[in-house]
């Protein structure tokens, strides 16, 4: 069977889930392809360094961003797509011809790197990149189906409540990373009975593997001047990650008394602001930025800290949070979106409402004085993360899930 | 200089973006009516409002964009006219470009400073900080005045990756003739990047009375909504977020209300969000941006206006709604206790904070007689303190002061 992955960049550190499943589904047996508009960098993977028959499976699109070089390329695009695939070609242009008329012809150079491959099933990663491409399905005579991430519904198009009125009528399933997330699409249109997984990130729970040294540390009180609580955030700074809460948080544990010192790895936008939340709370010797870090740098901070905050105010489901769990962090997280589902309330960590720096405060607060409470939380948290959220177990789940779209087809 | 007193002050205005806020545009217009002459450099063509000014001159120098060999030319076509008028200030430049410290694009900045090289005027006026720092040399030669405004001054300096900008300031501090501040609040933390207090004047503004008045208001008939007003761009610094918080605490506290939102900007996909998820859709209003005139109409309707800046200057904002008679809820940051006295002119509340925030709304509707109250204080304050022309006769004093130096 083959399936086309749509993805906007590839591979990309941000997106390293999608290069799991790319390799995982190859290794199950499926003929997989990934078509993207732009190449990430490879060299951030070296797992698919040393397996170059995966990186023959990546197609870029072919150049779009100036209309010259489509109207150079175009007759040499429609060769070369003929005489790799003639059949799902000629089909592309009879279905298409009689939909859109003249307008098949710039469609066509868009979608010919996935016309080439003849695909039996397209997947496309987010729901905001399948937006006006669900008709390559009867385009192609193929399935189609979709991973929800979070963003794409929470943002995109809220403006406009037909935005995803034709890719519920076109796709045949839809995967969503968590329960919370299929409640938002079910608000936001989705038929109750479209076919669906609930298929929820996963983690290399070797890449984070805790220390025994840190084990024996984190039954202490934390707090005092001379042992500091130490918090530690990841995740790019934007708006989303709540992180304002959080220093408002550390600000309230500060003035209750507690020493603090809070580090926030993650590089991005929003920095100034956070900079000066910071200053305006009066936190400049309590919180540090640390900038965007590599993976052994994040697992170096969470051996250091006694536990992890995550305030966002929106999250999907946050492999970060995953893990800090695996690192054995207990974890205190806003009750946003896919957060519930990713720690335990009460047994791997705390949810509590977002937007809530005193609810934040107050768990912060037990935790830091309670070192054997961290030390159950960080233990359970491991535990359930190597129970729950594994990359081989998420392969297969995936591996169910396409193979059901598929037989939905023969059906 | 003394011999010129009488003579037309020439003001040349480089920096601004294209149209100028309307703040900036108030002033330019009410400094032109005074009789003087002001050239303002735009990036474009203006349109023909602002070319039949009298004493505004408006001097299009296209910015450094377009393909190469366009901007090249255009390069060329500057030095040449620079060259022409004044060789000295030309090879000035030339020379700034080339040695000043920090300048990583010095072809980029000579383009911008030609075509300004060998003109007459009085004063230079930055209406930014940022504008003094790009036109630095323009300050060797002729007397200058900089503003200092808010995020400039409060927030970017702050940030550990901004050394030039910091640098900058300082230079710029020093060079400059006088500095105006938007509040004296602005006027402090300035000093802390250099700027000595002694040069610094603080003019707050400013709007007309006449075109922002209070409207003929009845009391809110029973179970009509209350109605909260804001206006201001859709950025981090206004802290809408927090004011979406108080609004959901009101709301869940079993007051009608409606939240009404004027203005645009970047953050406008967060502010959507938060609605939805706050689950406000139902009780708050987006206008987008409105002109001037349609933003009195909305602020005549409304019953209390709310601004939850993390950080600010002087919001103009505020000051308009108070020239409507708006009682204002607003945070105490920046300058805004320059505006609003706590509890006279409406209420002072930290930044956020939600629930003093929301307190001091929930109070506002349930005493419509202490809105009123603040209301018209708040109008007679504006008549008082705030009044247009008394600033537009304060900047023309200053560009004149620097002139007899």
């Amino acid at each position: 069977m083959r399936l086309v992955l749509v993805v906007s960049r590839f591979p990309q550190l941000s997106e390293t889930f999608i290069v799991s499943q790319f390799a995982g589904l190859v290794d199950a047996g499926w003929d997989v392809h990934v078509v993207c508009s732009e190449e990430g960098a490879w060299e951030d993977f070296p797992q698919l360094a040393t397996r170059p028959e995966l990186r023959g499976r990546v197609h870029r699109q072919w150049p779009h961003d100036a209309m010259w070089k489509v109207a150079l390329l175009w007759p040499l695009v429609l060769v070369i797509t003929f005489m790799r695939a003639p059949r799902a070609t000629i089909r592309y242009w009879r279905e298409g011809l009689r939909r859109f008329g003249r307008r098949v012809a710039r469609r066509f150079y868009l979608d010919a790197v996935i016309i080439a491959l003849a695909p039996d099933m397209i997947h496309f990663e987010f729901g905001s990149q399948a937006v006006g491409r669900t008709d390559l399905g009867e385009l192609l005579g193929c399935r189609l189906s979709v991973s929800f991430r979070g963003y794409d519904l929470n943002y995109v198009g809220l403006d406009n409540p037909d935005y995803y009125t034709e890719l519920w009528r076109d796709v045949d399933a839809v995967h969503v990373l968590g329960q919370d997330l299929w409640r938002r699409a079910l608000k936001r249109g989705c038929p109750p009975d479209k076919p669906r997984a609930v298929i929820s990130p996963a983690i290399d729970v070797e890449m984070f593997r805790p220390k025994e040294a840190a084990a024996s540390r984190a039954n202490e009180m934390a707090g005092t001047t001379e042992r500091p609580l130490r918090v530690l955030s990841v995740g790019r700074l934007e708006w989303k990650k709540g992180y304002e809460y959080g220093l408002a948080a550390i600000q309230h544990l500060i003035d209750d008394g507690l020493a603090v010192e809070y580090r926030i790895i993650g590089g991005g936008a929003y920095f100034e602001p956070l900079v000066f939340a910071r200053h305006q709370m009066g936190l400049d010797g309590a919180v540090e930025f640390l900038g965007s870090q590599p993976h052994v740098a994040v697992v170096e901070q969470m051996g250091w800290a006694d536990l992890f905050l995550h305030p966002a105010v929106s999250e999907g489901f946050c492999n970060a949070v995953l893990e800090a769990q695996a690192m054995r962090l207990p974890v205190v997280a806003g009750d946003a979106d896919g957060l519930p589902e990713n720690v335990d309330d009460g047994r791997t960590g705390f949810i509590v409402p977002r937007r809530d720096p005193a609810a934040m405060a107050e768990k912060l607060a037990l935790l830091a004085e309670d070192g054997a409470l961290r030390q159950a939380m960080g233990a359970a948290g491991r535990e359930r993360v190597e129970r729950c959220f594994t990359l081989p177990q998420q392969v297969a789940e995936f591996d169910r899930f396409f193979r059901e779209v598929v037989a939905g087809h023969a059906r | 200089m003394n011999g010129r007193v009488d003579a037309p002050l020439r003001v040349l205005v480089p920096g601004l973006t294209w149209p100028p806020e309307t703040f900036l545009a108030r002033l330019f217009r009410g400094l032109a009516a005074r009789g003087i002459q002001l050239t303002l450099i735009a990036p474009e063509l203006p349109d023909a409002t602002w070319r039949e000014i009298i004493n505004i001159d408006v001097m299009v120098a296209p910015g450094w964009d377009g393909h190469v060999p366009l901007r090249l030319t255009r390069l060329g076509g500057r030095l040449a006219g620079a060259t022409l008028r004044s060789p000295r200030e030309t090879r000035h430049l030339i020379h700034v470009a080339r040695t000043a410290e920090g300048s990583e694009r010095p072809v980029e900045q000579l383009y911008y400073w030609l075509p300004l090289a060998g003109r007459s005027w009085d004063v230079v006026y930055f209406p930014w900080n940022s504008a003094a720092i790009a036109y630095r040399p323009l300050m060797d030669m002729r007397p200058s005045v900089i503003s200092c405004r808010g995020a400039q001054i409060n927030i970017a300096p702050l940030n550990p990756e901004r050394a030039s900008l910091r640098r900058g300031l300082a230079d710029t501090f020093a060079r400059a003739s006088a500095v105006h501040c938007v509040s004296d609040a602005i006027r402090h933390e300035a000093a802390h990047y250099g700027l000595d207090m002694a040069k610094a004047t603080v003019i707050r503004p400013a709007v007309d009375p006449s075109a922002f008045r209070p409207a003929e208001r009845g009391l809110r008939s029973s179970g009509a909504p209350f109605r909260i007003i804001t206006t201001g761009g859709i950025i981090w610094r206004k802290g809408l977020e927090y004011a979406l918080l108080a609004v959901r605490q009101l709301r869940d506290h079993g007051v009608p209300v409606r939240f009404d939102i004027i203005g645009d900007g970047p953050e406008m996909q967060r502010l959507l969000y938060t609605i939805h998820d706050l689950e406000l859709e139902a009780c708050v209003v987006r206008h987008g941006r409105l002109k001037p005139p349609d933003v009195a109409a909305r602020l005549a309707e409304a019953d209390v206006f709310l601004l939850t800046s993390l950080s600010e200057g002087i919001a103009n904002a505020v000051l308009e709604a108070m020239a409507c008679g708006l009682p204002v809820v607003t945070t105490d940051v920046g300058g805004m206790a320059e505006a609003i006295s706590d509890g006279v002119e409406g209420f002072l509340v930290p930044p956020r904070d939600d629930q003093a925030t929301a307190a001091a709304l929930l109070r506002l509707y349930e005493e419509p007689e202490l809105g009123r109250r603040m209301g018209a204080a708040a109008r007679r304050r504006i008549e008082a303190d705030f009044d247009l022309r008394n600033q537009i006769d304060a900047f023309s004093a200053l560009f004149r002061s620097v002139t007899l130096v």
